[in-house]
């Protein structure tokens, strides 16, 4: 059997064999893997990279109060991330599939249509979803826009949806029934380390989350990231950029936004991003001008 | 002689591959006819690859003609009437003499020109400048670039096949691009010979699959169909639909196209929708299936059979097992997500959303949907009347109107929204509304206009109002441009008019339009004519009527469709069975017209009594609204009165009274439509 722990090791120690960089989760609330800072600022920066990190995500308007054995308001991502894309990087993919136990000739891989598009980001990409005997286990994109800057060297960006992967591997029904790992006193599951708190973030995002306090943080955290980028500081405001998305999030899932205000919300988000977009290229743009 | 043409990608997307494939059988054949080839061309593609097929070609080109243009005659000649230098060097460069010169007139400018006889080139030289030019700034909808600066494809190139017959037919000596395609060392470095077989079924299960090398052009098909590669898409779908139980015309025709379009080698296999969910309605679930996972359903009977067909790329004893148990987990799983919404949604009554539509935007400056369904509400009482709808049906309509725009907040639309409409009519009928407003909800959105009059009457009142309020908003279609579908929409409201309302006129149409809605005058005559030219379009290609008569018919605002209808059709009638009279008439018509003008009202005189004599039969007819049967018989009338009598007499008051007559025959004309559009051959 192979734990969800076993399938982060083994897609970690793949990907370091492949030349990534093998970094860790940011420590700030975000939606997706690609709002690390280790995809979106990195795939700005001219410098080739590679790197794979597992990131935890939040998504409150999935929370489901675990009632729903697909769904989840937290949930895990693995994230591969290589500039410039190398020719060779679908069967890379496929092989890193046979590596946690997936061989493709037992099953039916395919590559459908899937373009992905961050408004908030002002990011976008094409590529597909893939799709494994009809499951869609991972998205597999070629970034053509982030910040609203063209690439010019284009990164892939390949992000394993971590419990789907494992539930489709130790074939489990419910995510909160796989197995993180054998314990000394028996296996330990998903559901024990995280069904609770599953519940709790969903009351918290459905129905406590203080509306004016949430609000409020989101200016507070816009304002900071507006200070912070007036003073050159990419890293620091692109912090606080991540910060009033999440706060976004929140009052989304909460029912506070009203269509209306919806998209103000969202360009909001977007011009601080496009701000650390700026700053960053500019700064390396400074270094590469002697 | 064959030549063969790959081109091996990553996974196109399914909806690009149909285009594609047309664009470049297009421009191969632009290709040909410029070299003054006429090959056998066949372009087939899979998600794979893209191939084209050069057959019976010449082993040369033929030579030919060719006009070459040289400097302006006033550059090249001196004012002696000498050729200059720059004449002499346009010989040179041509390696030709001043005999062979010619003057062709261009952009109305005189230039020095000479026919060049252009040599038989060999076919092995043409090609490869034919291929280039085929991928030179290809128009792509959607193109990306890859690596370090490749591309822009629709996706990364990963190799290219190049045959001549048996032998490579070299494309890139001096080169990395194709046509304006920056490709890969690795691809263009390439031997050019080989293929690759589909991902799983050949190779050594690395997914990039076994090569296959291509020792002739002409065993393309072959050889990748023993690599479990069926490129020709026709065949992929005939294996498809073969493979279903479903008549073919009952299958979904998109989505089979994606089918065919996302697989090499494809293979059908069914299962059972699970029990648990034979509960939900059809709808969601049949477009969550369709959706989601591109299996295919069955609606047998009106009710969704319980069997589903997954098509798999290459299915084998080794893994059918494993993909039908993959795919019925997810399938589950996915209904799982149906099911939480619907049960979710039936927890909030319709009426309960109401209220939040003031906070969804129609449209920019349109203000919300609780604007709209406002207006709504009151649009269908004000048609009810139209539509002959009693107590009852009007407190239906009314009713329908306040709750069909509620279910665009409920989850499983949010999910799916191609159900809007279909789920507000199933939350509906689980709210316990009337059988009448659960199917006017539930038909808003379809294509063609509903069978009962109260779902006809919000499905037009909806329609009159995107339209009215499009064209308020200066979201006016033009060209192609038509992104809220103002036109289908108008399309709509005059067939459904035509067949329930025959006493609607379009100024009706109009003043319903205005309904709430602030339009400038300009406005209303630019919608005013939209939709006359919408009828006209339905007159012609619905009901066969010829242009002529539709234009003649629809001259006016105030007549009723019925009468617009009813007249051309009768009038087309004597087109076919005495068109002679038609002419006749028609001539009447246009002449008592250009006479009348000269009539200027005064006191009604009488006519002389030897005129009443003369047309008395029309007199009798004019007493009431003549029928056209009656007016038929007025042209021989109308020529012995014309014989018999000056229309211009010296006498005012015989004047006044004889123009007078023709006027009131006039007015009876143009009454019936604008005589002068008839065509009359």
């Amino acid at each position: 059997m192979l734990t969800f722990s076993d399938l982060i090791f083994k897609l970690q120690s793949f990907w370091a064999s492949r030349g990534c960089i093998i970094l860790h989760p940011y420590d700030s609330e975000k939606g997706a893997g690609t709002f690390s800072p280790h995809t979106f600022l990195r795939v700005l920066d001219p410098k080739p990279w590679s790197s794979a990190y597992v990131e935890p995500c939040r998504r409150p308007t999935d929370g489901r109060y675990a009632q729903n054995p697909n769904r989840l308001g937290h949930y895990f991502q693995f994230q591969v991330v290589i500039k410039p894309s190398p020719l060779s990087i679908q069967t890379d993919y496929l092989d890193s599939l046979r590596t946690v136990g997936i061989d493709p000739l037992y099953h039916d891989i395919r590559f459908v249509e899937d373009n992905w598009e961050s408004p908030t980001l002002g990011a976008a990409g094409l590529g597909w979803e893939v799709w494994l005997d009809g499951m869609e286990v991972t998205q597999f994109t070629y970034f053509q826009q982030c910040g609203g800057f063209e690439m010019n060297e284009t990164p892939v960006e390949i992000t394993y949806g971590l419990e789907r992967l494992a539930m489709f591997i130790q074939q489990k029904q419910s995510v909160f029934d796989l197995i993180w790992v054998m314990g000394p006193h028996g296996p330990v599951t998903y559901g024990d380390i995280y069904r609770s708190s599953e519940i709790e973030l969903s009351i918290h995002h459905f129905e406590t989350a203080s509306v004016p306090e949430w609000v409020q943080w989101f200016e507070s955290y816009e304002r900071e990231c507006l200070h912070l980028l007036e003073q050159g500081l990419a890293g620091p405001a692109y912090d606080f950029c991540l910060k009033a998305s999440h706060a976004f999030n929140v009052l989304d899932a909460r029912g506070a936004i009203s269509v209306t205000q919806r998209m103000a919300y969202i360009l909001r988000i977007r011009k601080l991003a496009r701000g650390c977009a700026v700053l960053v290229r500019s700064k390396s743009e400074s270094e590469v001008t002697p | 002689m064959n030549y063969l043409f790959e081109l091996g990608c990553e996974e196109i997307p399914a909806r690009f591959l149909t285009p594609l494939m047309n664009l470049i059988e297009n421009r191969l054949a632009d290709a040909c006819a410029l070299h003054q080839i006429k090959p056998q061309i066949q372009v087939v593609a899979t998600p794979r690859r893209l191939a084209v097929l050069l057959s019976d070609l010449p082993s040369q080109t033929d030579s030919r003609e060719q006009l070459v243009l040289g400097p302006p005659v006033s550059i090249a000649y001196l004012s002696n009437g000498e050729l200059g230098p720059a004449g002499q060097a346009f010989l040179k460069r041509n390696h030709t003499n001043p005999t062979q010169l010619l003057i062709r007139v261009t952009d109305g400018k005189e230039r020095i020109a000479i026919i060049r006889m252009d040599p038989p080139q060999p076919i092995q030289d043409v090609i490869p400048i034919m291929i280039h030019s085929v991928f030179e700034n290809l128009p792509l909808p959607v193109a990306m670039n890859w690596g370090q600066a490749r591309g822009p494809f629709l996706r990364p190139i990963q190799w290219v096949v190049s045959m001549l017959g048996t032998m490579v037919l070299p494309l890139f000596d001096s080169r990395s691009t194709l046509g304006s395609i920056q490709l890969d060392p690795a691809v263009y470095e390439g031997s050019l010979d080989f293929s690759r077989g589909h991902r799983w079924r050949t190779g050594d299960g690395s997914g990039a699959g076994a090569k296959v090398v291509i020792s002739d052009a002409s065993d393309y098909l072959t050889s990748l169909k023993d690599a479990f590669v069926m490129v020709d898409p026709n065949e992929r779908r005939s294996t498809i639909i073969d493979a279903l139980p479903i008549p073919f015309h009952e299958l979904d025709d998109t989505l089979l196209d994606e089918l065919v379009g996302l697989c090499e080698y494809p293979t059908i296999i069914s299962s059972v929708i699970p029990d648990e969910f034979r509960t939900l309605p059809d709808a969601p679930v049949v477009e969550c299936i369709r959706k989601n996972q591109k299996y295919i359903t069955w609606m047998l009977n009106g009710q969704l059979h319980p069997e589903y067909w997954i098509c798999v790329d290459g299915l084998t004893d080794q893994n059918r097992n494993q993909v039908a148990k993959g795919n019925d987990a997810v399938l589950r799983a996915r209904l799982n997500d149906v099911l939480f919404f619907w049960n979710e949604d039936c927890r909030h009554r319709l009426d309960s959303r109401v209220p939040k539509l003031d906070q969804v935007i129609y449209q920019e400056g349109l203000g919300s949907l609780g604007n709209k369904v406002k207006r709504l509400q009151g649009l269908v009482l004000r048609l009810s009347d139209s539509f002959q709808l009693d107590s009852t049906q009007r407190q239906d309509v009314k009713r329908a109107a306040e709750l069909c725009k509620a279910d665009l907040l409920s989850g499983m639309v949010q999910e799916l929204p191609a159900l809007q409409g279909v789920m507000g009519g199933l939350y509906a009928a689980n709210d316990g509304e009337t059988t009448n407003v659960v199917g006017a909800i539930s038909q808003l959105y379809q294509l063609h206009v509903p069978s009962d009059p109260v779902a006809t009457t919000l499905w037009v009142a909806d329609r009159l109002d995107t339209v009215a309020s499009c064209f308020a908003n200066g979201l006016i279609p033009t060209g192609s441009q038509d992104p809220w579908g103002v036109r289908r929409a108008a399309l709509g409201i005059v067939t459904a008019l035509l067949s329930s309302c025959p006493l609607v006129s379009f100024n009706d149409v109009l003043g319903w339009s205005q309904n709430e809605l602030e339009m400038a005058p300009t406005i209303q005559s630019q919608l005013a004519t939209f939709y006359i030219d919408r009828l006209r379009h339905i007159l012609v290609n619905q009901h066969g009527l010829d242009q002529d008569l539709v234009q003649m018919v629809t001259h006016r605002m105030d007549r009723a469709f019925g009468d617009i209808l009813a007249l051309a059709q009768c009038i087309q009638d004597w087109r076919q069975s005495n068109p002679l009279m038609l002419k006749r008439v028609t001539e009447l018509a246009i002449r008592v017209q250009r006479l009348a003008v000269h009539y200027t009202p005064s006191e009604p005189v009488h006519l002389p009594d030897d005129d009443v004599n003369l047309v008395n039969p029309i007199l009798l007819d004019l007493s009431h609204s003549p029928t056209l049967i009656q007016i038929s018989q007025w042209p021989p009338i109308m020529d012995s009165y014309f014989e018999a009598v000056m229309m211009m007499d010296e006498n005012p008051r015989i004047r006044s009274a004889r123009l007078g007559f023709l006027n009131q025959l006039s007015d009876c004309f143009q009454a019936m439509g604008d005589w002068e559009k008839v065509v009359i051959s």
